[in-house]
């Protein structure tokens, strides 16, 4: 039966449960409001055809305690999406601060050269030093300072000409004698 | 049993509401309204789901991946008006065989405790 030709009492009767609706959360009713209004009209057009007003009396009976179970329930499912979308927050917020004290609070011995260390040499310069890559070998001599730039000077206080081997993976910077 | 309960997980045992919601979309694609009235002549009027339950059900079994939405066009025996349809997918076709094979293994428990006389009945289909 096309809605436009329903009894006046079955189109009254959809408009109030429309309203009854609004006690669901929110986005389940944008969801499913709709398709179950539209269910809830089918339902009376079929009780009321057939029983007529006592039918649809008892149609209201059940679609009250139907509308209210499932709020109840939709309302309880969200509070524990809420709570567990908290409790995911809140991890995420304690690792977030954690491990920014856990960075701030690091002895500078234990990453004291800049993420993308930089060595020039001083001095006596060693033009192939500056600047340098990965894992590469330089001749320095003794008394050549080599700078870690923004932090500290090495010295190099082997006797003679020496090789070392220049090492990073990134973070921290070694000097080591080569062969 | 222990098989599907361990292929399944917690999805077993299902409610009655979503268990008789997978008989009827065995049969095919349904919209709301149908499986209503389907569930109803199934149990005999035993169990009338109203809109509320219906659709609860429908929200959980498309999130768990039973049932899908098909398309939205309306059902010439009703009116012109655009109906939502919904239909089995293969999770859900195993997950209600799986229902099933639980039930039936109660039953046939039922009968060897002499709670139930004779094989299972077969409900008719209303078919020829």
């Amino acid at each position: 039966m096309p809605s436009s030709e329903l009894p006046r009492i079955v189109t009254i009767s959809t408009h109030i449960y429309n309203c009854v609706l609004w006690i669901c959360p929110r986005r389940y009713r944008r969801e499913y409001g709709a398709l179950m209004a539209q269910a809830f009209r089918d339902l009376c057009s079929n009780a009321y055809g057939q029983n007529g007003a006592r039918g649809l009396g008892r149609l209201w009976i059940r679609a009250l305690l139907d509308v209210g179970a499932t709020a109840a329930g939709e309302h309880m499912a969200s509070l524990k999406a809420g709570r567990a979308l908290q409790m995911a927050g809140a991890a995420l917020l304690a690792v977030l601060v954690g491990g920014t004290a856990l960075l701030v609070s690091r002895p500078p011995e234990t990453n004291p050269f800049p993420a993308t260390p930089q060595v020039e040499a001083r001095g006596q310069q060693t033009p192939s030093l500056a600047p340098y890559d990965a894992s590469s070998t330089h001749t320095l001599t003794t008394g050549e300072r080599v700078q870690i730039i923004g932090n500290r000077w090495i010295e190099v206080e082997q006797k003679g000409a020496a090789r070392f081997e220049v090492q990073t993976d990134g973070r921290f910077v070694s000097l080591r004698l080569g062969g | 049993m222990n098989h599907a309960r361990a292929e399944f997980g917690d999805m077993l045992p299902l409610t009655p509401a979503v268990f008789q919601i997978l008989l009827v979309l065995a049969g095919g694609e349904r919209h709301g309204y149908a499986i209503m009235k389907e569930v109803e002549a199934n149990t005999g009027g035993q169990m009338q789901l109203g809109p509320g339950t219906l659709y609860r059900s429908i929200k959980r079994m498309l999130a768990d991946g039973l049932i899908e939405e098909s398309d939205e066009r309306p059902d010439p025996a009703l009116d012109d008006e655009r109906r939502r349809y919904y239909r089995l997918t293969a999770l859900g076709r195993r997950v209600g065989t799986a229902e099933a094979e639980r039930l039936a293994g109660l039953v046939r428990l039922a009968q060897a405790k002499r709670l139930l006389h004779g094989p299972a009945p077969i409900p008719s289909t209303g078919g020829v």
